[in-house]
């Protein structure tokens, strides 16, 4: 097929403010897609990946209530526990209460973190037993110190608010995540010392938020579950003990609806986007018809010119695809909301397909109408 | 000259409908041109000079009668095959110019020639040549709004001759043009049939411009009602 790629180039550069208006409400609308997109994966990534070796014990009442320590070591005796570590949410306020500074703070017993979680991070020997070592110190996630721009050596006060008194903690370690289910944009500190924190100004002491049990055989998961549950059951400390996948999923459904929520929304924008991208077209055909009518006579067939009116809406709306599905790229590994924006692949794939879906659609009626202009009818409608 | 006329109009029907309205254009309209001819074809406003050219140069069908070119019957061709049949026969040029605004002259140019077989190279120097044939080499990178009426059409004649067609069909080439650029314009469509023997029919309503013609034919609601060698 013959078409005349110079004439499709000088059209979007003679437009060229209609061109850009065109590339730039692309690229907003595959850049919202891909952000909703990335979060939706993201949620459903960490569950995907979650270990189910690992099993987590929480309160059965919310996820935001907590267990007394003491539980540890029964638990520990609990045939097929191969250790048991616990995490507690410290919450408070770093800095201010903006967003920006809420990120992941909790309490952990040293040892048993790096048994239970240890293959999952990369971090030093030496930094471990730094960390061991020094009660009021702390490890931090790779991304944190950027976005916090923090370093070693750096203390961190946090001011409680769910346990009185403030944290005052030096950074001794950096850790890199092997596993997407472990975020790099957390703190950990010494449980003991936010403990003793919160006891000496009459706090809250002696609990924590979550078990995480290193199971020796993940077969066992199911029963041992059961097992710990049972045994709580009558207690004002009922359990709630999943694997940590499932531990994700049960965190992924605190988002309810929302995820059917983005992708109506993301549809919407899409939608929205189409009606301009096809009023444009439109535009154009309409100022063309003359020029359609040139390159028939010339003898360009009817399906190369209608191929060239849909090319155009095409390759701009890849180009605006193109752009944003580079930055939404960019996006991958960080956190939104608690959740690491995943992009995969096939996201990019997806949002390339919706731009090109935009421009084949909305160029599909100028291409017909061109198609089917005879010349007479183009020669006259100039007269 | 050979045995049978390059165009051949024979007993050609065109019926305009507007709504339920019948619009008789031509009624058995005969009509021969021969190969390396300038034909004039004239008549008052309506009475069908364009709806002939476009018949002749493939854009429109009759509902009856034939079309010959060369011998061969144009409207048993489907769309497709009449577009490669135009660009492969026919140069046209019309009175507004019709040039692609957003084209320089060379690129304007070069669009036919897009829809040949000739490599890259070759066509650009086609196009070259074309631009310097009509006089305006060194106009070769202006748009067409850069250009005044007279250069304009000049470069819609390079790009009617730029692919070498059989016919150049020229309606009311001047018509638009002051007199002094009219007859440049005359002069170089009138160079063409002579020098390359160019088939050349040209709508016009100037006498001054049929002058330059072989041949004048002059129409009435869709009949010849005169001819003579100019
Ligand atoms: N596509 C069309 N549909 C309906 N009627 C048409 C169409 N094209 C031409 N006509 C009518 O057919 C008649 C002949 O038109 P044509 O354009 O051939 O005349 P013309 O001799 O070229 O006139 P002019 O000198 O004004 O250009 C006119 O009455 C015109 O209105
Ligand atoms: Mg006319």
């Amino acid at each position: 097929m013959n078409i005349p790629w110079r004439l499709v180039l000088a059209h979007t550069k003679r437009r060229w403010l209609r061109s850009t208006l065109t590339i730039v409400s692309v690229f907003m609308t595959i850049l919202i897609f891909g952000i909703l997109r990335s979060f939706i994966v993201g949620i459903e990534t960490s569950v995907a990946e979650a270990s189910s070796t690992r099993l987590v014990s929480a309160s059965a009442l919310s996820l935001f209530a907590h267990l007394p320590k003491r539980l540890e070591g029964e638990i520990a005796q609990l045939p097929g526990v191969e250790a048991v570590t616990h995490w507690t949410w410290f919450g408070g306020v770093y800095i201010d209460s903006s967003p920006d500074h809420l990120w992941g703070r909790f309490g952990v017993d040293v040892p048993s973190m790096r048994k239970v979680y240890g293959p999952d991070l990369i971090l030093d020997d030496e930094v471990w037993k730094r960390f061991e070592e020094n009660r009021t110190s702390c490890i931090i996630g790779a991304d944190l110190a950027k976005d916090e721009k923090l370093k070693l050596g750096d203390r961190v006060k946090i001011v409680g608010n769910l346990f009185p008194g403030t944290v005052d903690v030096e950074i001794v370690g950096i850790y890199q995540s092997k596993v997407r289910s472990f975020d790099q944009k957390t703190m950990f500190m010494h449980w003991d010392y936010m403990n003793e924190l919160s006891k000496s100004a009459g706090g809250r002491q002696d609990i924590v938020s979550t078990f995480t049990m290193l199971l020796k055989d993940p077969g066992q998961a199911g029963g041992l579950a059961k097992s710990i549950d049972t045994n709580y059951a009558s207690s004002s400390n009922r359990t709630l003990t999943q694997t940590e996948k499932m531990f994700q999923a049960q965190f992924a459904s605190m988002w309810g609806n929302l995820p059917l929520f983005f992708s109506i929304l993301g549809g919407i924008v899409i939608v929205a986007c189409l009606m301009v991208t096809a009023n444009t077209m439109m535009l154009n055909a309409r100022e063309r018809v003359q020029e359609v009518g040139i390159l028939k006579t010339l003898g360009f067939t009817p399906g190369s010119v209608s191929t060239m009116a849909l090319v155009e809406g095409l390759l701009l709306c890849l180009v605006g695809g193109a752009l944003a599905m580079a930055v939404v790229r960019s996006f991958d590994g960080k956190m939104m909301m608690f959740t690491i924006l995943t992009v995969p692949w096939r996201t990019i794939a997806e949002g390339l397909a919706i731009a090109a879906g935009l421009g084949l659609l909305s160029g599909f009626i100028p291409a017909l109408l061109t198609h089917k202009l005879t010349i007479l009818d183009a020669i006259r409608r100039r007269a | 000259m050979s045995d049978h006329p390059l165009i051949r109009l024979a007993g050609v029907d065109r019926i305009y409908t507007r709504g339920n309205e019948e619009l008789h254009v031509l009624n058995g309209l005969d009509l021969d041109i021969q190969k390396g001819e300038f034909v004039a074809l004239m008549g008052p406003s309506g009475c069908g000079k364009s709806t002939i050219l476009n018949l002749m140069g493939a854009i429109d069908r009759p509902n009856a009668g034939q079309v010959l070119f060369d011998g061969e019957d144009l409207s048993e061709m489907n769309e497709a095959e009449r577009a490669s049949w135009r660009a492969r026969n026919v140069g046209f040029i019309f009175q507004a110019y019709n040039l692609m605004p957003v084209l320089t002259a060379v690129q304007n140019v070069l669009l036919p020639l897009q829809l040949t077989p000739l490599p890259r190279a070759k066509r650009r120097a086609q196009a070259e040549l074309a631009l310097q044939i009509v006089g305006l080499s060194e106009r070769m990178n202006h748009y067409p709004n850069q250009l005044s009426g007279g250069q304009e059409q000049r470069v819609a004649i390079a790009r009617a001759i730029a692919t070498d067609p059989r016919v150049l069909l020229a309606d009311e080439p001047t018509g638009d043009l002051d007199a002094k650029s009219a007859a440049a314009i005359l002069d170089l469509l009138q160079e063409l049939n002579r020098q390359n023997g160019q088939t050349i029919v040209m709508v016009t309503h100037d006498p001054k411009a049929a002058e330059r013609a072989h041949r004048v034919i002059q129409l009435d609601k869709g009949r010849v009602v005169g001819g003579h060698a100019a």
